[in-house]
């Protein structure tokens, strides 16, 4: 069962979209409460700078409701989202969040060469000295074309 | 004068071996994006911009051109090799084009791809020069109420065409225009949906298109098998190797026609080197006194399909430099290079940096013969290229994503930005949710509220200054034509019949 979901997620295609599309609604209900908040214009003929997000936020209810109902109507259809190796995406997705989190603490040479070299092992490369020879030709190859030639500093 | 003065400026800009050397190197890089299914034109030029920071922007932009033309060229590379087009204007190449390499005659497919791409964008060049820089002169004595239509027309454009699913693009513009109202009101200067200082200047857009382009797409490599290796090696080039000169004069109409459609589909917002591909290639089909080969390996299919893609780079580019609106999501990118040398696209590019855009066209034009001379000597590396495994490559994509995002603005909020619309690209590509729309109305969405906003005050709140001149009102009724497109054609489909049925009756009463 864990085999299976480890190589294949399949998730029921009208769900997925009315939960997306419902967020999205929610959204712009969300977005025409901040819109109406927003400060009056000092000139009259000026429409102010509500009246284009509250439009947008309008718009986006209307069309998040018709896909809706759509998706909701085709419900019998029994389409399916397929995610082939979701838990190496999930993987990704999650080492990269971390990366990302302890660049500033720990700086670019070094979260950038953990991180390269933990998502290509993580991933299926079994050969480890190839992988780290490449990450560290690459992250001096970086950090040389930023800080060197382009003269942006990296953290 | 001032046109042919600037032409000339331009040319010996770029005729130094510097521009040279970078045009050389965008095009090496481009052809490796193209070459790598998956990585699209746009992709490579997200990930690409970065690295031009702190280069002159008379050698970035025709590097950067140089990459987006590079890419278009290589696109049909794998989609030849190994069926899997490197870009989406490859698509239609590969009917004829796998085929061809299925015949062992994988070298004569590519060399017939490549020099039909070289022409497609000889012609859409020579015309790009010819029309943009009129339309940027007609554009300049364009106001307020005619740039928001202008605004206006793209955006209903790049959601009506270019996808099957018209709401879901809709909404997905409707989207990119609500990330656009984030940060400083561009008439009261006030903040607005500003929760967090970083919001002030708005949601920075390199960071957004890298997410929505590279990093998702990194995420979709890794889950997805890899083809080329599963399926063992890519077709090999063999034998003699020289561009078959003899048949593409033979073709010279389909690669005329496929040059000047390219060109046209490809000025549209939104239709893009897809759309232009597939129509130069049915005209191709309908013209052709065998239409029956077609899609059995024959080469105008790979020619018309090559031209059309390529010469549409150029479409792409003359709304960019004269309107300032972006046709596709590789231009959306080019806006935000220019934007970030401090270059406004649109009419007054032409009137306050007159050198720039003949610098574009006098770098397309070099790029030509480069990324000719790119595509027949590598050839046989590019086939290589194809064959690079997904994973290794998501992670470069990854990394390079993240120091690009980080380099853009110099801080970790514009990576989480990238994160975020990585994430966002990634479900939305999933569910079937156009990206293209919501990148084109981040860009089109200030440009239509600032001047709707100046129009209204210059009008005193009068809206009939918004129609109050031709050109206004022709851009209006064409923006509701096309918003009204998708609505009206079930409607017609249902009404025309039943309007047949009765007008047979009456005269069968008659």
């Amino acid at each position: 069962m864990l085999g299976d979901w480890y190589h294949h997620m399949k998730i029921t295609k009208w769900k997925a979209e009315v939960s997306l599309f419902a967020l999205f609604a929610a959204g712009s209900v969300a977005m025409f409460l901040a819109a109406m908040r927003l400060p009056k214009a000092y000139n009259p003929s000026d429409p102010g700078s509500a009246l284009f997000p509250e439009l947008i936020a309008t718009g986006l209810l209307m069309i998040s409701a018709v896909i809706c109902i759509q998706c909701f109507r085709a419900r019998s259809v029994q389409e399916q989202v397929e995610i082939t190796r979701p838990m190496k995406v999930a993987l990704l997705l999650v080492t990269t969040l971390i990366y990302v989190a302890s660049m500033n603490a720990t700086g670019y040479l070094l979260s950038t060469g953990l991180w390269a070299a933990v998502s290509a092992v993580a991933l299926g490369f079994r050969r480890i000295w190839p992988v780290l020879l490449i990450v560290g030709f690459f992250l001096l190859l970086g950090k040389y074309l930023f800080e060197g030639i382009l003269g942006v500093p990296l953290p | 004068m001032d046109i042919i003065v600037s032409c000339f400026s331009a040319v010996g800009h770029v005729l130094t071996s510097v521009t040279i050397l970078f045009v050389l190197l965008g095009g090496i890089l481009g052809y490796i994006g193209g070459a790598i299914p998956g990585i699209s034109a746009s992709i490579a030029l997200g990930l690409l911009v970065p690295l031009t920071f702190g280069i002159n922007p008379n050698l970035a932009i025709p590097m950067l051109v140089s990459v987006y033309m590079g890419a278009e060229y290589a696109g049909s590379i794998p989609a030849i090799l190994i069926n899997a087009p490197g870009t989406p204007g490859a698509v239609a190449t590969a009917f004829d084009g796998n085929r061809m390499a299925k015949n062992g005659q994988a070298g004569l497919a590519l060399l017939f791809s490549i020099s039909a791409s070289a022409i497609g964008s000889l012609i859409s060049t020579l015309l790009l020069i010819i029309t943009a820089a009129y339309v940027a002169n007609v554009a300049l004595a364009f106001g307020p109420a005619e740039f928001f239509w202008v605004a206006m027309l793209g955006l209903s454009l790049v959601s009506i065409l270019g996808s099957t699913h018209r709401l879901r693009s809709l909404l997905a513009a409707l989207l990119g225009l609500g990330v656009a109202m984030i940060g400083i009101d561009p008439i009261t200067g006030m903040g607005r949906f500003t929760f967090m200082p970083q919001l002030l200047s708005g949601i920075p857009l390199l960071p957004v298109l890298i997410g929505l382009f590279a990093f998702s797409e990194a995420l979709e490599m890794v889950g997805t098998p890899d083809r080329a290796l599963s399926s063992g090696k890519a077709a090999v080039i063999e034998g003699r190797y020289f561009p078959p000169f003899d048949k593409l004069f033979r073709i010279w109409p389909t690669l005329l026609k496929g040059s000047v459609i390219g060109y046209i589909i490809g000025a549209i917002p939104g239709a893009g080197t897809t759309i232009a591909s597939f129509v130069s290639y049915a005209e191709a089909k309908r013209a052709s006194k065998d239409p029956d080969s077609f899609g059995k390996g024959n080469y105008e299919g790979v020619a018309a399909s090559e031209c059309a893609n390529n010469a549409a780079v150029a479409g792409v580019i003359g709304p960019l430099l004269a309107l300032g609106i972006p046709g596709s999501a590789s231009a959306a990118i080019l806006i935000g290079a220019l934007k970030l040398y401090g270059l406004q696209p649109g009419p007054l590019l032409f009137q306050n940096n007159p050198t720039m855009p003949y610098i574009i066209f006098a770098s397309l034009l070099l790029g030509v013969p480069i990324l000719f001379a790119i595509g027949v000597l590598g050839a046989r590396l590019w086939a290589r290229v194809v064959l690079i495994p997904r994973d290794l490559l998501a992670v470069v994509v990854i990394g390079l994503s993240v120091v690009g995002s980080y380099a853009s603005n110099n801080d970790m909020f514009s990576v989480w930005v990238m994160l975020l619309f990585g994430v966002i690209g990634y479900v939305f590509r999933k569910l079937d949710v156009p990206l293209a729309p919501l990148v084109l109305a981040m860009v089109l969405g200030s440009m239509a509220e600032t001047n709707f906003r100046r129009a209204e005050i210059i009008g005193h709140d009068q809206i009939s200054y918004l129609v109050a001149s031709p050109m206004s009102v022709s851009l209006m009724l064409l923006t509701g034509i096309m918003l009204l497109l998708p609505f009206l054609g079930p409607i017609l489909r249902r009404i025309v019949p039943k309007l047949r049925g009765r007008v047979a009756s009456q005269h069968d009463v008659e």
